[in-house]
């Protein structure tokens, strides 16, 4: 029998660790209004308006939203600590700061994407004889709900979710304790519609179809 | 030894009589399945408070190669994702029985429907 635990936080880790846009180790400053660089691109390393925004290096590292995305410039929409420029600096997006994992009440804070996930097992069966020592087949759904700012238009969220998707690649197989749990490929990951919704968020929905096979052991 | 197999064409005839008997029985096997739950793809079906939302899942048969599983409730949407509308944010499942995804694991598992109703036409 699979460890369904272990499937759950394998799909969550691999949804952690989604990079939708960096700038990579370089020179950055910060402005009253956000950031700014004299070399390379923001456009170009995948920014957008919408996006949460994680900086290091620099000595105040607080996560705010993109109001204004150039070239050499972003616009945040919180005022920063001016910084001269300095190298070693990183402006990147991952996954929202703020999560509304499975079974832990979360409200929204207005202004911030955020997340919701759905961890949904499904069948069960089992493949081959003998019982004892034949092999079991688990599938089901791994559901993330990325909430993004309405009336940013459709590049930060398609991009993050995009980046997500495919993290979550056909066949993609991953460490579930003891076993193994790969994404289906009959029937693949599937990034729906932008939905707007009331309250300042819009919400695109990530299902990832997964299926595991383990050994079946028949308790004495 | 005379042959006394199925001809070529008692095969073609077995597979024409069958193959449409599977779609249906498939379309109704999916229709159920999103309704009130299925084993074989893991959906558990709408939830029921009066029954509203279940007795709406309809199927229908726009032409002979399609099948169409639908329903006119608005808050079916929400049921399926879990999506409070318009808000945003968790929509709470008040009732024990049918649980959220009915639609897309019935997608998912669209094939084992199809492998499940076949086996048993076939015989």
């Amino acid at each position: 029998m699979i460890d369904l635990l272990a499937v759950h936080l394998a799909l969550r880790n691999r949804a952690l660790a989604v990079s939708v846009a960096t700038t990579g180790s370089t020179s950055l400053s910060a402005t009253a209004t956000g950031y700014a660089r004299a070399a390379g691109s923001f456009i170009t390393d995948g920014f957008s308006v919408g996006m949460e925004i994680t900086p290091a290096g620099f000595a105040t590292n607080t996560v705010d939203v993109l109001t204004g995305v150039t070239a050499t410039a972003l616009t945040t929409k919180n005022a920063r600590a001016v910084e001269a420029v300095a190298a070693g600096r990183t402006i990147s997006v991952g996954f929202p700061a703020v999560r509304a994992f499975e079974n832990v009440t979360l409200t929204p804070t207005s202004g911030r994407p955020y997340i919701e996930e759905d961890f949904v097992p499904a069948t069960n069966s089992l493949l081959s004889f003998p019982a004892s020592g034949g092999t079991v087949e688990e599938t089901g759904l791994y559901v993330i709900k990325w909430y993004g700012l309405s009336d940013t238009g459709v590049s930060a969220l398609r991009k993050s979710v995009d980046a997500l998707k495919a993290l979550f690649a056909p066949g993609t197989t991953l460490t579930a304790g003891s076993n193994t749990v790969r994404v289906r490929g009959d029937t693949a990951t599937q990034a729906g519609q932008i939905i707007p919704l009331a309250g300042g968020w819009s919400v695109l929905t990530l299902t990832i179809p997964w299926r595991a096979y383990s050994v079946n052991q028949v308790a004495a | 030894m005379p042959w006394t197999g199925t001809t070529p064409k008692q095969f073609a005839t077995k597979v024409q009589t069958l193959v449409p008997a599977v779609f249906v029985a498939s379309a109704a096997h999916a229709h159920r399945s999103v309704q009130e739950g299925s084993p074989d793809t893991g959906s558990k079906g709408q939830p029921v408070d009066e029954g509203n939302l279940r007795a709406s899942i309809q199927l229908e048969f726009p032409s002979r190669t399609e099948a169409l599983i639908s329903t006119n409730v608005g808050y079916a949407e929400s049921n399926e994702d879990g999506i409070a509308r318009p808000g945003g944010g968790p929509y709470i499942q008040r009732s024990s029985v049918g649980g959220r995804w009915s639609f897309a694991l019935t997608i998912a598992g669209i094939q084992r429907i199809v492998d499940v109703e076949a086996a048993r036409l076939a015989g």
